[in-house]
């Protein structure tokens, strides 16, 4: 899978997850800023992309530092690299 | 009776009886606990869900005597459920009793338990913790809860609504629904925005009306593709012609 696929998946999972329209997911979105998400639609954010992707995140460290859908998209790229 | 004269009437009404039956409860609860608990040997975390139901329904009683408030038709609700409600106002959480179950687990964000009083019952009450817990850790305490014969009530919103209107809903109760198979209860509440919008310290008379509507089954949902999507989908559509419906009655 390419990167832009990737991102296309995660991009997808948080439009259907939250409710949100496509074109409001550019990698400068700040989540709580300007997607509206709080503390508890992180919950939510880790159980889709963990499942999305079958990767664990909810432990690590670097996704609580997470606050653009870029930096979520850097985050998430990496992890499946390392699964690589 | 006169609009200012009205308004002094239900604000002092409900502000004193509600603060008075707070003070009350923290005097008399912890013996009641005791008594319950050492003396009739009563399961701990049921007895103080019942006496946390208790102080909800007499608080709700409470606010009927100034308020124009109707409990809905109180009928069986599938044991174990989950109950889902809207959230319009501080109000709702003690018109938790317009369902008839006692037993209740509610579904709680983390600053809640950080309430002097409030909180470390929350916590004797096996709460469950959605905001830091995950979401294994979240199934396993509601299993636990459901073990002990409790229904499970979530306010799916999360917060209260910023403008009156049902607000996007979190996932929570729908994954574990899917996960356990438990059937969603839909509780809707109209009324109490009009009564205390958040924000706000003037309580106003209006009429506050509720519904329990019939249960929907996850399974239904089971071989969707992103099943809790679309259970979630299903309720909050549901619940929107309601408390629609609801409003235009009003």
């Amino acid at each position: 899978m390419t990167d832009e696929e990737i991102i296309k998946r995660i991009n997808s999972a948080l439009a259907d997850e939250f409710e949100l329209e496509m074109d409001e997911l550019v990698p400068e979105a700040a989540f709580k800023d300007d997607l509206d998400l709080d503390s508890l639609d992180a919950v939510d954010m880790v159980i889709v992309l963990e499942q999305e992707f079958g990767i664990k995140i909810k432990k690590d460290e670097a996704f609580k530092s997470i606050r653009t859908l870029g930096d979520l998209h850097t985050f998430i790229l990496a992890k499946k690299d390392e699964a690589a | 009776m006169p609009t200012f004269v009205k308004l002094i009437w239900i604000n002092a009404g409900i502000y004193l009886s509600i603060i008075l039956w707070t003070l009350t409860g923290v005097v008399i609860s912890p013996l009641c606990y005791l008594f319950f608990t050492r003396v009739l040997k009563w399961d701990k975390p049921e007895t103080l869900r019942r006496m946390i139901w208790y102080y909800g329904w007499t608080s709700s009683k409470l606010l009927s005597l100034f308020a124009d408030i109707k409990w809905p038709e109180q009928r069986e609700l599938p044991s174990p459920c989950i109950i889902v409600a809207n959230h319009e106002s501080f109000f709702d959480p003690y018109l938790v009793s317009f369902q008839p179950q006692q037993n209740i687990c509610m579904a709680v964000r983390n600053w809640p338990f950080r309430i002097p009083f409030y909180g470390f019952y929350m916590k004797l009450a096996g709460y469950i913790n959605v905001e830091t817990d995950d979401l294994d850790n979240i199934v396993k305490q509601a299993r636990q809860a459901v073990d002990q014969k409790a229904t499970l009530m979530f306010f799916p919103e999360g917060t209260r609504s910023k403008n009156g209107r049902l607000g996007r809903f979190h996932s929570g109760p729908f994954h574990l629904a899917m996960q356990t198979g438990l059937p969603v209860v839909p509780l809707c509440i109209t009324g109490t925005y009009r009564m205390l919008p958040r924000g706000g310290m003037l309580i106003r008379p209006t009429k506050v009306r509720s519904k329990i509507l019939e249960p929907i089954h996850p399974e239904h949902f089971r071989n969707k593709h992103n099943a809790h999507i679309e259970l979630r989908r299903a309720v909050k559509s549901t619940m929107i012609s309601c408390i629609r419906e609801m409003n235009q009655e009003a």
